[in-house]
């Protein structure tokens, strides 16, 4: 599969789960419209990477089953706040990116918390506002990734934000990276200790429900880590032996991202006298 | 231009697979009075709304897409697409 195929597949992905979530009223049910099986003819023209997307989403779009549309003021108050939010702190660095010329902003810290706070859809809305005015002002990421960059802070809330209703529900993803990692990345095997760390954390929220503020924190920004690699490994053709190299700042910055976000949603619960 | 008849195609399997099961996990809604059997109704149901979705809107969107100029844009950006000549 070529990098534009990938590309595609993630676009398809993403288009299918919008869909299904944003209509979510008419897309489940015994009498249903799902608008985004649109989607499916155009694997007349793109060919595979509709098939593979639309399957992937599928399964997404049907763990979000029991999402209502129901817009309220604070859903609205809480989605632009933490898009700007999210698009400030994309000015505040707080590690290098090796392998080009960007930043590792303290954005990763407020995704988390998009996540936990918002609905899927009002979560999927909010971190693709933040990450539109991200790629508009060129600053984090935005400069080596592109237009890719928009899909990244998405997928990561997607995952992230289902882990609420399903504590596994970001498994298949991380399944999805942890295979193209090893099949397309000739990095180093270590690296995969971040998606186990994440997929163990999942399971055993199953069992410890107590474990569910920061299982989604760690499945959001794990998820947003897995986006990212894909980039790594299909757009930037990162050189096998960089993996390394990057490992350790990669696990300080999904540390940094799970601990400052955890900080923030005690401190919310706090303030908010749930606690 | 594609077939739009394969949309048929496209749309049964999807009823048939969905609406075998999809009845064991929803009640049926009593419409315009129909004594179908639930799982049959479910597959006439799912088959027509997968029609609705891929035969009008994602031919629609098909169509459009498959214009020449449509067609050159997306191949000028490098993108593999899948032309009948």
């Amino acid at each position: 599969m070529e990098t534009r195929d990938i590309s595609l597949t993630a676009i398809f992905s993403s288009l299918y789960a919008i869909l299904v979530i944003v209509l979510a009223p008419i897309s489940f049910g015994p009498i249903q419209l799902r608008v985004a099986d649109c989607l499916i003819p155009l694997a007349a023209l793109f060919g595979w990477p509709v098939i593979a997307g639309v399957t992937l989403e599928c399964l997404v779009g049907n763990a979000s089953r029991g999402y209502k549309m129901e817009l309220k003021s604070k859903h609205i108050a809480f989605t632009s706040v933490l898009a700007a939010a999210y698009a400030v702190t994309s000015y505040l660095p707080i590690s290098v990116y090796i392998g080009g010329e960007a930043l590792i902003t303290a954005n990763v810290i407020i995704l988390p918390l998009m996540a936990y706070l918002l609905d899927a859809k009002y979560a999927i809305t909010s971190a693709f506002i933040g990450a539109l005015a991200m790629y508009f002002t060129g600053t984090s990421i935005a400069p080596v990734y592109g237009s890719f960059t928009l899909l990244i802070p998405v997928l990561g809330v997607l995952f992230g934000s289902l882990t609420k209703k399903n504590c596994v529900a970001a498994l298949p993803w991380i399944i999805f990276g942890a295979i193209s990692y090893v099949l397309y990345s000739g990095g180093t095997l270590l690296w995969l200790t971040l998606y186990i760390f994440a997929s163990a954390l999942s399971l055993l929220t199953i069992k410890f429900k107590q474990l569910r503020i920061v299982n989604c924190c760690v499945s959001t920004t794990i998820s947003e880590l897995i986006a990212m690699d894909l980039g790594n490994i299909f757009l930037m053709e990162f050189p096998g032996f960089l993996w390394i190299i990057i490992l350790p700042f990669a696990i300080y910055e999904r540390t940094v991202a799970v601990l400052g976000s955890m900080a923030l949603i005690r401190g919310l619960k706090k303030y908010a006298g749930s606690e | 231009m594609r077939d739009q008849n394969n949309e048929w195609r496209c749309a049964l399997p999807i009823g048939i697979i969905v609406g075998s099961y999809l009845w064991l996990f929803f009640p049926l809604p009593d419409v315009f009075g129909l004594s179908l059997p639930a799982w049959a109704a479910m597959v006439i149901g799912i088959t027509l709304s997968s029609l609705v979705a891929m035969a009008i809107i994602g031919y629609s969107l098909l169509t459009i897409l498959s214009r020449p100029g449509t067609l050159e844009a997306l191949k000028s950006q490098g993108l593999k697409v899948i032309t009948e000549s």
